[in-house]
């Protein structure tokens, strides 16, 4: 993002007036002979590392390298910050113009609440130094900015002396470098766009969240100002020693995880069940972090003792590997950076080549593809919402219907693959309903292909009174969930079948009926 | 339908250019200068800044491009300007530098942005991964630092390439 208008350094602006018409005039090379926002112009083409080594190349350059202008820039675009304006030699004012692309990955859906604007910007917060400006009228996008600009607010007090010096621009770049990116072993121009991804992503969760779900947005401790300044050197040397990748390393510069997470219905990453299995997956406190990091290492499995921690718990274990893992006896090999579930029998199931790929296909999943629902505690359910699952319509009776491969209950190693599926029922009635629909479920019929080849082969059938031993009336505005489960050795299976209903006026009975749906192994966590 | 009105563009060099008049109103300074004047005959308007080199250039590339704007161009730039401009301004950039120099100058003081924002990319790719050294013998800048001077700079920037 570059500012509309360019405002000419003093000095440029004296060696503009200089410049006569005919470049041969003086003896300086044509190129230095360029007005300086035309230089500046220039400078904003160039990476950070060109823009260091054409600084040590003649004063002239030396001293367009250093401006206010041309680090702005810089700093908006490696780090996505937002509009800084120095206003005077000890004030600052924050955030003016700012565009949601400089804050989303991809623009979240369904949160036009967030969105919302007043007609002019308002001051969110202020002190003698900072002034931080929005013109969103919903706190969840000016939660990012208040702390962004806790920040940047304490950096330049760090910076010290005036603002108004020339390279204080290039002081906030380095600062914000050395805090994310120095010594992580990364490319400046990777590292930095890795972070903003990150940075990115985070923001986009939260503002879903902060509409969808309040407490699961405030129960992220982000790390910004103080929070920040005082811990992050001390944190990137632990993730370094446990060699996580970068942007799992982003992950928690920015975030401390969900630190203290009283009620684990909160869970970053959602949760499912069924009977009385219910598995949360919370973004691991920092802390419980490197506890768990610790306890992996010093594990007997190869993998584990390979491997940090991304959700674990007593439910389930999300893992990533650390380094390459071979091991002939178990059969095992898998890359550095795989993402892998532990099966019930201790084997990992691998889910993804990359921790960004996975972190990045969960937010996205919710955020813009809105695949889980909310439940009304405001809890993930991480049984996909659709493309996975069926929606069939009978008599005014609307049965959803999803899967979701659990892999900690599914055995699967070399010798045995036996995968466990939960499913998700839900029997509804539009409100809008004539009363003259409501009807009882009296029992159901289920026919369960362990195939993927629905048409020639014969299914296996199950009938039974009820469901899960309950048999719910359906009325109009009433919702009936209810998630069992089945094992299957194949990767891939379908279901359908129908509830036989009894209408409550005239006691008929009717079938309500469940369109084919998939239970695959790809509907995972 | 009526004939196509053209504008008359003198250069520096007393160089004149018949052009279509909305081929050149991408340069915004012409642009301004019209809306003041006659639109009924030719207007000649003298370009004293530019000589008929840059300015036959600059007429080129909006003969192409007052019809195919062009893409805006990624800050930074990641790879060279060539992986990112279309076929007809790559060509276009076949310049020697001097030229290409003058080019700048000519589309600042016309006002065309898409062409001072080519031109100017370009300078920065030439620069890309180039050493201080590289950089003063390609646009050949005479070094005016002292060594001191140079190391110190070359000291406080070290911090962005350590990795």
């Amino acid at each position: 993002m570059v500012p509309d208008k360019i405002d000419l350094l003093p000095s440029a602006k004296k060696q503009k007036v200089e410049m006569s018409d005919d470049l041969t005039s003086t003896n300086l090379a044509p190129l230095l002979q360029l007005p300086s926002e035309i230089l500046t112009h220039c400078f904003e083409y160039m990476n950070v590392r060109d823009l260091t080594q054409i600084s040590s190349v003649h004063s002239v350059l030396h001293q367009i390298e250093r401006s206010q202008i041309v680090w702005k820039s810089k700093c908006q675009s490696y780090f996505s910050l937002p509009n800084i304006v120095i206003q005077d030699a000890n004030k600052i004012v924050i955030g003016s113009g700012l565009k949601l692309e400089q804050l989303f990955e991809n623009i979240p859906n369904d949160c036009f609440k967030a969105f919302e604007q007043e007609d002019e910007e308002k001051i969110i917060r202020q002190n003698d130094r900072c002034i931080v400006v929005s013109k969103y009228k919903h706190y969840g996008i000016n939660n990012i900015l208040k702390r962004w600009s806790e920040t940047i607010e304490l950096l330049f007090t760090k910076i010290g002396g005036g603002l108004e010096q020339e390279d204080v621009f290039k002081l906030l770049f380095r600062y914000y470098y050395e805090m994310y990116i120095g010594e992580l072993n990364i490319d400046i121009e990777d590292g930095c766009k890795k972070h903003c991804k990150m940075r990115k992503l985070l923001n986009q969760m939260e503002v879903y969240l902060s509409v969808h779900s309040p407490l699961i947005a405030n129960s992220i401790s982000f790390s910004e100002g103080h929070n920040l300044l005082d811990s992050i050197e001390a944190k990137k040397i632990k993730l370094c020693e446990i060699g996580t990748c970068f942007e799992y390393t982003q992950l928690y510069l920015l975030t401390d995880g969900q630190l203290d997470l009283k009620n684990k219905n909160y869970a970053f990453f959602g949760g499912y069940g069924f009977y009385d299995y219910q598995a949360r997956l919370p973004l691991l406190g920092f802390d419980n972090l490197m506890h768990y990091s610790e306890m992996l290492k010093k594990s007997n499995n190869i993998c584990l003792a390979s491997s940090y921690p991304i959700i674990l718990n007593s439910y389930c274990a999300v893992l990533c590997a650390s380094q390459d893992i071979t091991d002939d006896v178990l059969e095992v090999s898998i890359k550095k950076g795989t993402i892998y579930q532990m099966s019930g029998n201790n084997y990992p199931m691998i889910f993804s080549d990359s921790f960004s790929n996975w972190f990045e296909t969960y937010v996205n999943n919710l955020t813009i593809l809105n695949l889980f629902d909310f439940e009304p505690d405001g809890s993930i359910n991480r049984f996909p919402t659709k493309n996975f699952g069926s929606e069939t319509t009978t008599n005014g009776v609307k049965i959803y219907c999803q899967s979701l491969l659990v892999p900690e209950l599914s055995r699967y190693s070399p010798e045995e693959v036996h995968y466990y599926f939960s499913y998700r029922i839900k029997i509804t009635m539009d409100k809008n309903e004539s009363t003259q629909n409501s009807c009882k479920l009296v029992s159901r019929h289920w026919e369960i292909y362990l195939t993927s080849d629905v048409q020639n082969e014969t299914p296996e059938v199950v009938d039974g009174p009820g469901v899960v031993g309950l048999y719910p009336t359906v009325t109009p505005g009433s919702v009936f969930t209810y998630n069992s489960c089945t094992e299957t050795e194949e990767e891939i299976g379908f279901m359908k079948g129908y509830f036989t209903m009894k209408n409550l006026k005239d006691g008929q009975l009717f079938n309500a009926m469940i369109d084919l749906f998939s239970i695959d192994i790809n509907n995972h966590i | 339908m009526s004939e196509t009105k053209q504008v008359e563009l003198t250069s520096k060099d007393k160089v004149s250019f018949k052009v279509d008049r909305d081929v050149i109103l991408m340069s915004g300074l012409v642009k301004d200068m019209l809306e003041e004047g006659d639109e009924d005959e030719t207007p000649i308007i003298p370009i004293p800044n530019v000589d008929s080199k840059p300015l036959q250039k600059v007429i080129e590339y909006c003969q192409y491009h007052h019809k195919e704007p062009a893409q805006e161009i990624e800050k930074p730039l990641k790879g060279k300007i060539e992986d990112v401009i279309c076929d007809w301004d790559k060509k276009f950039l076949e310049i020697d530098q001097s030229l290409l120099i003058e080019l700048i100058m000519a589309a600042n003081y016309l006002n065309i942005k898409d062409l001072l924002d080519l031109t100017c990319a370009k300078v920065a790719s030439m620069i890309k991964g180039k050493s201080p050294e590289q950089i003063r013998e390609m646009f050949g800048i005479e070094n005016d630092f002292t060594p001191e001077e140079e190391a110190k700079i070359r000291e406080e920037n070290k911090w962005c390439e350590e990795a």
